[in-house]
């Protein structure tokens, strides 16, 4: 907006005296204990120069020191205001030769956006100072507890299988779950144990008093869950990548062992699979569970109803797989090596026994303890697997 | 089974030039795992001779000396308590940093210089069990400090090297089915083949009866042949019983093996190098210097070398002489003929018993010896040859026998060597390699198969001490690849078609309950499946009608349990002072009874809510976990319905859950007679939910109702009533009461002096609207008023300004 414009078109009366200044300021002097000059019109040049000069001095240094929003809501008016002291000095434009005009319209309009400025200046700074107010009314203690939603706790073993069916759905492996109890037939005849085979010794196993089934055999608990082998393969649907994961149950009970524990147990059948394919989806597991700073290996190892079989060991957490602490052997593993379970290419007699043709089909099963598994991850040092059903809440509520 | 295998010996068999480390990797990666390591110095160092100068007093203690000790270069002075401490006898030191077991117990420690009682001793004076020297040095007293005077070696003498202490123990795992490879040659040859060095053992020369000489009577009959497919026997004359020389006792120790004398020894000896036990007996003790192989009979007994006396079965294979069992086969000889310190003439027994009828035998006896665990195993007939005579070769060498029979071997049938088929091709596929067929020939001849026939189908013939393991073609394919190294193989993830498996819904399920009650505060519990006799029964379980265990670890694991509260309340008494209140849920299988076929195996979830209130207040913290469970569910139609309750639940504050006429569980608060059972001074309300029946209902369908499109008009309603007046009928009423109520809540019940005696308030939300159009606050208003008059009429409701 152009200065001469503004004020022409406002219709100044030209040398009305009594109409310049702020009306509280008429006749100048103090508003709220500042001075604000009272102009008059000037019709010389240098004169109004000078006054423009001394407007801006005053206004700006009379601005910064209002003490809060109203004191400077009535310098406001009072020197911009339509009657203000800006206003007044304008008026003498008119009286100054054409030719000066636009140099003292310059002039004034410099000084007019210096008020401006000054005066959202210290706007801001009040408002700032205000806000510094509430720190103090308002403080509040934020080192306290923070309100917390209702909190629960999954068993770690809970977590743990989730943790593990995942890993296996992202190849592929469909989470499958078969019975606790089971007969004989599956639990070991079908998995190339005849009765009385010594291998039958390694599995603690309880029997269920009830009638034996004639064709079936004796009913026990599960050992283990590799009986989910022969009743997932007995389904009759080819291929198979299927990932067991169910309660089982030993007899024994110390601190590496619960009579009631968990394990998982993957099958993969399906044509020309082979020890190579075991290897990759183990160290898939391993990578994915245990992170990438520990090593695993494939031993040798017997099972009945695997052929070759594996033990698969990873590297001890807790001595670093140096298998020493001090002078001393580390206590958890063996020369470096934890073993993490066992694992081998599904016997052919197995296969047979299901009704899979050993020489159309291959694969590999593995079967391992969930908590034992969990408690090989790093950092969670559980010094003992019964800790995990007692129930303490002292020791649930970690986790 | 675990066999310690000294590095020593099994180089006596094969050419090993391997460093301790190294042998154990490869032979763990390929073949038996070496567990452990126990270089046979390294507990010793920094242990060194000593010769003690002088034994002075202690000034401050009775039974403590100070001894001037020579550690070669230095003298120090040692405190030490020994009982047989004599100037001029040479001892075991451990200097300042190295490790003892104190007293031989528990961990090792560090020695350090140290003062002991006020006198400064420069290390420990070693008692032969604190630096594991004990079958070494065994002690007569229990402060006697190991005696070297007999060693002649310098002062200062690093103590390993002066006991020539440089073998390495090895640790060996051995599965089950390697009978043969739980022995040295067995190992030997397990390490010629992966290392692919030469084994060096040579069959035994075995003596013969001298010239001249004639032979001692003896009968061998075999009545059992099934149970005995071969047995061996000789009889040796002349024996002197005495100690073994030191380099067998070494070998037996090496082993884990006390020497006892040379003969038991032998025995000993010849199972730890060959895999193949054997027995001694009194030659004069045998009546009628007759050997029968039988079945025992009824009422037989036996007292064996252990010293008890076993009852004896038919179907148990026993050795007898004339007259009676003189040992139970291949478990343990009897007392009376075995040998002692006066036998001269023995009969040496190599024979090969059926490994399921040892099994049975010993576990019948309790009784399981290592010769029993061998044989469990299935041992081949033909080991008993060359275990005879290694056997009858040590006995001549050590102990001065001389052959004074024929070899007597009776056997069921001639041997038939084991012959398999074996494809490379095939082999190739399984192991995902193509391993060189040369290579594949290799590792199968040195590990003694033997390979002919045509090059796309090779016939293998099965070595003799393999002849229980080796079963078909895929055990030679494990051969193979394990001797090649599962280390070379490469890692592939599998391609291939996915299978179109269904995923079963019920874990699904079973997870988002398990996330949403964490989410909702409860701590998860896992409990034992199994449950006492005497918990079942306060639980209100028949334990008549629950699956036992025939053979529980103890009676709290006897019975499956059919229902779940018995594992919680137990934990909520349990944990009652850490969790005064708390919130706690289980999610897991019951087992129930079937005639005839395995039990049905049934999710149950039940939630607990606990803590001191005693207003029943818990029961709506569950039910409201309950509803939300259920929301989150898709379930509608969710009802309670006030149950009698009995001995488990509250009468006064139970119900069944139910949808759609299906009871799902219950919900309520249990009974405070169980809870007082249980020992919880708690209230303790619960929600028991069959999860299968639950899933039936469940559903992850969304459904989308349009928002109303005219503002709906709220008002408040509040009025007294009979205590008893339930809330579900209330709201049943005014839900009913005119089509424009649209819904109904519940937000406030009181009861107060001011009602009156037996009265209660309750206060509904009330929302109001129709479909077409914005209901005016008359209409609202009249419905209100109805609405207070069927309240008056039905249930006498005083409405409450």
């Amino acid at each position: 907006m152009e200065l001469d414009g503004f004020f022409l078109k406002k219709g100044v009366h030209r040398g009305d005296c009594s109409l310049i200044g702020p009306r509280h300021a008429k006749r100048g002097g103090f508003l709220m204990g500042k001075k604000v000059t009272k102009f008059m019109p000037s019709f010389t040049v240098t004169h109004m120069k000078e006054k423009l000069e001394q407007l801006k001095t005053e206004a700006t240094s009379a601005l910064a020191s209002a003490k809060d929003a109203a004191e400077l809501e009535a310098l406001e008016i009072a020197y911009l205001g339509r009657k203000g002291s800006m206003a007044a000095l304008m008026q003498g434009m008119a009286g100054l030769p054409g030719h000066e005009r636009p140099a003292m319209g310059q002039l004034a309009n410099e000084v007019k956006v210096a008020i401006e400025r000054a005066l959202a200046e210290r706007r801001r700074e009040i408002e700032s100072e205000k806000l510094g107010a509430i720190a103090t009314s308002e403080w509040i203690d934020l080192t306290a507890p923070g309100t917390r939603p209702p909190k629960g706790h999954l068993h770690l073993v809970t977590d743990a299988v989730a943790a593990i069916t995942d890993i296996f759905s992202r190849i592929g492996f469909t989470r499958v779950r078969y019975p606790e109890v089971e007969w004989d037939w599956f639990a070991f005849e079908a998995l190339n144990m005849p009765k009385d085979h010594p291998a039958r010794d390694e599995w603690e196993t309880f029997f269920m008093d009830a009638p034996e089934d004639p064709k079936n055999g004796k009913m026990v608990l599960t050992p283990h869950t590799s009986s989910g082998q022969i009743r997932e393969m007995r389904k009759g649907k080819l291929p198979i990548r299927m990932i067991n994961i169910s309660k089982t149950y030993r007899r024994q009970s110390d601190v590496t062992h619960v009579p009631m524990f968990h394990q998982f147990e993957g099958l993969m059948i399906d044509e020309k699979v082979s020890v190579t394919h075991l290897k990759g989806v183990l160290d898939h597991f391993a990578r994915a569970f245990f992170g990438a700073g520990r090593v695993t290996r494939l031993r040798p190892f017997h099972f009945r109803f695997t052929e070759p079989s594996f033990e698969i060991d990873i590297s001890c957490d807790l001595c670093g797989g140096t298998g020493l602490l001090g002078a001393n052997k580390c206590r958890v593993c063996k020369e470096g090596w934890l073993e993490l379970g066992g694992a081998g290419m599904v016997h052919p007699n197995v296969l047979k026994a299901c009704g899979v043709d050993p020489e159309k089909w291959s694969g590999f099963a593995f079967g391992w303890g969930v908590e034992r598994t969990m408690m090989m991850r790093e950092g969670l040092k559980i010094d003992d697997i019964r800790h995990l059903y007692r129930n303490d809440f002292r020791f649930l509520r970690q986790f | 089974m675990n066999l310690l295998v000294s590095y020593k010996w099994l180089k006596d068999y094969v050419k090993l030039k391997a460093s301790p480390k190294e042998f154990a990797a490869r032979l763990s990666l390929s073949g038996p795992s070496v567990e452990r390591i126990y270089p046979q110095g390294a507990a010793l160092d920094k242990v060194v001779v000593g010769k003690i100068l002088k034994v002075k007093p202690h000034p401050n203690a009775d039974k403590l000396r100070v001894v001037e000790t020579d550690l070669g270069g230095m003298t120090k002075e040692i405190v030490c308590g020994g009982s047989n401490l004599a100037e001029g006898q040479l001892v075991a030191v451990a200097l300042p940093g190295s490790w003892v077991k104190w007293h031989g117990e528990g961990e090792s420690i560090e020695i350090k210089a140290a003062a002991l009682r006020g006198v400064e001793s420069f290390g420990m004076i070693c008692g032969a069990d604190e630096i594991g020297l004990l079958d070494r040095f065994p002690k007569k007293e229990e402060k006697e400090i190991v005696d070297l005077s007999a060693n002649k070696v310098k002062p200062g003498t690093p103590l390993a090297e002066a006991l020539g202490m440089d073998d390495v123990i090895f640790d060996v795992e051995v599965t089950s089915n390697r009978p043969d490879a739980y022995s040295m040659l067995g190992m030997a040859n397990e390490a010629s083949a992966i290392l692919g060095v030469p084994l060096t053992w040579k069959p035994p020369k075995a003596p013969q009866l001298k010239k001249g000489e004639k032979t001692l009577p003896l009968s061998v009959s075999v009545q059992s042949k099934k149970l005995c497919p071969r047995y061996k026997a000789l009889v040796m004359r002349n024996v002197k019983v005495g100690p073994s020389p030191e380099w067998m006792k070494e070998r037996l120790a090496s082993a884990g093996v006390r020497s006892i004398n040379n003969l038991v020894d032998i025995t000993n000896y010849v199972r730890l190098e060959l895999g193949q036990p054997l027995h001694v007996f009194d030659y004069d003790a045998l009546a009628g210097h007759g050997i029968v192989v039988r079945e025992a009979a009824a009422g037989e007994k036996l007292k064996a070398l252990d010293g008890n006396v076993y009852d004896l079965k038919p179907g148990q294979l026993v050795i007898a002489d004339a007259e009676r069992p003189v040992a139970v086969a291949g478990v343990m000889g009897g007392e009376e003929t075995g040998t002692t310190e006066k036998t001269t003439t023995v009969v040496i027994e190599a024979a090969c018993f059926d490994p399921v009828s040892i099994r049975r035998t010993a576990r019948a006896l309790n009784l399981h010896s290592d010769s029993s665990k061998l044989y469990e195993k299935g041992l081949s007939t033909e080991l008993v040859e060359v275990a005879l005579e290694r056997a009858a070769g040590l006995a001549a060498e050590i102990a001065g026998a001389e052959v004074a029979s024929k070899r007597f071997d009776v056997r069921a049938a001639p041997y038939k060597k084991l012959v398999f088929p074996f494809r490379p091709e095939r082999a190739a596929e399984l192991i995902g390699v193509s391993i060189p067929v040369a290579r594949m020939r290799k590792i199968l001849a040195d590990l003694g198969f033997k390979v002919s026939g045509a090059a796309k189908k090779w016939s293998v013939t099965v070595p003799y001490w393999r002849d229980h393991d080796i079963e078909g073609e895929r055990d030679l394919v494990e051969e193979v690849a394990r001797v090649y190294g599962y280390g070379n193989l490469p890692s592939v993830v599998p391609a291939g078609t996915l299978p179109l498996a269904v995923e079963d819904r019920a874990l699904a399920w079973e997870d988002k309950a398990k996330r949403h009650l964490k989410d909702w505060g409860f701590t998860e519990l896992m409990t034992y499946s199994f449950i006492s006799k005497d918990l079942a029964e306060k639980i209100g379980a028949d334990p008549a009608k629950l699956l036992r265990v025939s053979n529980p670890l103890n009676e709290e694991l006897e019975y499956m349990r059919d229902r779940l509260g018995a594992g919680i309340l137990k934990v909520v008494a349990e944990n009652q002072e850490e969790a005064v209140e708390g919130r706690a849920f289980e999610l897991s299988n019951v087992y129930i009874r079937r005639e005839n076929d395995l039990p049905a195996e049934t999710a149950r979830l039940m939630l607990a809510v606990w803590g001191r209130g005693q207003d029943g207040r818990y029961v709506f913290d569950a039910k409201g976990v309950l509803e939300a469970l259920f929301e989150e569910f898709g379930i509608r139609g969710l009802k309670t319905e006030r149950a009698p309750g009995d001995s488990v639940w509250h009468p006064g504050r139970t119900a069944s859950v139910t949808v759609g006429g299906e009871t799902l569980g219950m919900l309520g608060e249990f009974h405070p007679e169980l809870l007082k059972k249980f020992g919880i001074e708690r209230r303790v309300a619960a929600v028991s939910l069959d999860f299968a029946k639950l899933l039936t209902f469940a559903s992850a369908a969304k459904f989308y109702v349009p928002m109303p499109a005219f503002p709906r008009v709220k008002r408040d309603l509040a009025f007294v009533v009979e205590r008893h007046l339930e809330h579900a009928a209330v709201a049943e009423k005014i839900r009913h009461a005119d089509p424009s109520i649209r819904m109904v809540e519940l937000f406030d019940v009181f009861e107060g002096k001011n009602l009156g005696e037996g009265k209660k308030s309750m206060a509904y939300h009330l929302e109001f609207g129709a479909d077409d159009r914005t209901l005016k606050a008359e209409e609202v208003d009249r419905v209100m008023e109805t609405l207070r008059g069927t309240l008056k009429r039905e249930f006498g409701a005083e409405a409450r300004s």
